[in-house]
């Protein structure tokens, strides 16, 4: 067969052939980083077999500042990004249903929230280590902050435009109030909550590592990059760089496994 | 038994308030009709008339201006599962399959476990002809399909009263014949109270013992035309033409003439 004549008429790539095209990718990325390194043009970067080997040792021998192995410090990441998301989870789906319901709720807190939601999460850091002093308690904060408004925003508008028929023809079936808005305004809106929980996490995610540059929580995967620079072992920065990046795209890809599940009706 | 009435709309009037710079419009104008409990009737006019008002009002889903609406001897003035309605879009869940569509309204009922609420639905999945698509979702059924299980949704809580707002009118030629044959033959077999709200003199005459003739602006109710046709109807029998050139005619008329229209 030969090729459609349109771009946007072009027949999908065969499984087989996406599949090395995303494993060709990274590869050349890689390729192209190691030569460009041995050929002297990326000064004082560590090559892709340098970080490699940090990684290696990260597991087996810990991080060259606070001896601490890489699953130490991503479980302590892992941690506070799932409380805290946790958290600002059922905290923004609760509060988004009741903007998105109540008028009241909504002309009162809009401004509060609009004008909170450009501060970014890192800004609180001070108020958060005064608050919650040390420990994770300071870090968890940052993570509900960075999921919190992307959660709520999302949801209020999905409760906002929802529509309305589904509503009544509930109600015709003798739904009261309070069912059409957990039976019906809510799962017709879990599009939207799937949407502002994907970003809430990713925002979450890099504002706790930002958070614990700074020291927050005593580990994690941001004080392993902060502290590699401390004693000048690039390669282990690099690699702390290489988990975070892993971490967030496991995560985002479970966050989209939960989405298919949930909204396979679409 | 027969001619005792069911659903009586009583004096309807309806405004909508205007806005700055749109004025306030009237969109029903002193609407009374009885339905007869058992009774399968039509109420037809162009669009924009009021019909979707009308059966709003009756459903509960929207006060009056003016005069009520009893159901029996209750005033209906809430939506609740005693009068149902099925929307010109299906207006089914989409995150429910067909089956769980059909078993909501009986999940919304206390004390009533979701075992109970699908074995419920199944059978009236099956009065609707949509045996083996239980667990289809709203968008893998056809706009004939779609509308199946939203009568069986609204059939399933056993309403009084079922009112259908012009249900069929988005659909192909075909399904829509298809549908309205199936419609006179589900009556049959309930004996339900039924009043059918379309824009299509041919679908009302097909369907109705009696059809109601509206005209627009303000939404007035201008005529009741016994059809005293047997079931199931043939649209090309000269009694059925003539009474669809009856109402037709009168609806142009009506149209036309000062004041009655635009």
């Amino acid at each position: 067969m030969a090729g459609k004549p349109f771009p946007w008429q072009r027949d999908e790539l065969h499984p087989a052939a996406r599949r090395a095209l995303s494993v060709c990718g990274p590869l050349a990325f890689l390729g192209l980083w190691q030569l460009f390194g041995a050929a002297g043009w990326l000064g004082a970067t560590p090559s892709p077999y340098a970080v490699a080997r940090a990684l290696v040792r990260l597991v087996t021998h810990g991080d060259p500042f606070l001896k601490k192995t890489l699953w130490a410090h991503a479980g302590a990441s892992l941690l506070r990004i799932l409380c805290g998301f946790a958290i600002a989870a059922a905290a923004g789906t609760g509060l988004g249903m009741l903007m998105g319901w109540s008028r009241v709720a909504r002309q009162m807190l809009r401004p509060v929230v609009e004008m909170m939601r450009p501060i970014p999460p890192f800004a609180w850091i001070v108020l958060a280590i005064l608050w919650f002093r040390m420990g994770d308690a300071p870090a968890v904060f940052i993570v509900f902050l960075g999921a919190f408004f992307p959660v709520l925003l999302n949801v209020a508008s999905g409760m906002e435009s929802y529509d309305r028929v589904l509503g009544e023809a509930a109600a015709t079936l003798g739904a009261s109030p309070l069912q059409v808005l957990f039976r019906v305004a809510l799962p017709a809106a879990l599009p939207h909550v799937f949407t502002g929980l994907r970003v809430g996490l990713g925002v979450a995610w890099m504002s706790l590592i930002a958070a614990e540059m700074v020291g927050v929580g005593g580990s994690g995967l941001g004080l392993l990059i902060e502290s590699s620079k401390a004693v000048w072992d690039l390669e282990y920065a690099v690699a702390g760089m290489v988990v975070i990046g892993t971490v967030g795209l496991l995560l985002d890809l479970a966050m989209r496994g939960m989405e298919a599940h949930f909204l396979r009706w679409r | 038994m027969r001619n005792e009435p069911e659903l009586r709309l009583i004096g309807l009037s309806k405004t909508f308030p205007g806005r700055k710079g749109v004025p306030e419009v009237r969109a029903l104008e002193d609407i009374s009709l009885q339905l007869h409990r058992g009774e399968l009737a039509c109420l037809v006019g162009p669009s924009g008339c009021g019909k979707t008002t009308l059966l709003r009002i009756a459903a509960g889903l929207e006060r009056p201006s003016e005069g009520k609406v009893l159901l029996g001897e209750e005033e209906v003035s809430f939506p609740g599962g005693q009068v149902g309605l099925v929307f010109q879009q299906s207006a089914l869940f989409p995150w429910r399959t067909a089956l769980r569509n059909v078993s909501f309204g009986l999940e919304m009922r206390r004390g009533r476990d979701r075992r109970w609420a699908e074995e419920e639905a199944r059978d009236f999945l099956y009065t609707v002809g949509m045996e083996g698509f239980e667990r289809r979702y709203p968008r893998e059924l056809s706009g004939g399909m779609q509308q199946r299980v939203a009568i069986a949704r609204s059939l399933a809580v056993r309403p009084r009263v079922l009112l259908l707002d012009e249900p069929f009118g988005s659909l192909d030629a075909q399904s829509r014949n298809s549908l309205q044959e199936f419609l006179v033959e589900l009556w049959g077999r309930t004996g339900l109270t039924m009043l059918f709200v379309t824009h299509n003199v041919d679908e009302a005459v097909f369907l109705g013992e009696r059809v109601f003739a509206m005209t627009p602006r303000p939404g007035r109710l201008h005529r009741v035309y016994e059809v005293g046709l047997g079931y199931p109807r043939d649209r090309t029998s000269p009694a059925f033409v003539e009474i669809r050139r009856e109402i037709l005619s009168y609806l142009s008329q009506v149209e036309k003439a000062p004041g009655g229209g635009s």
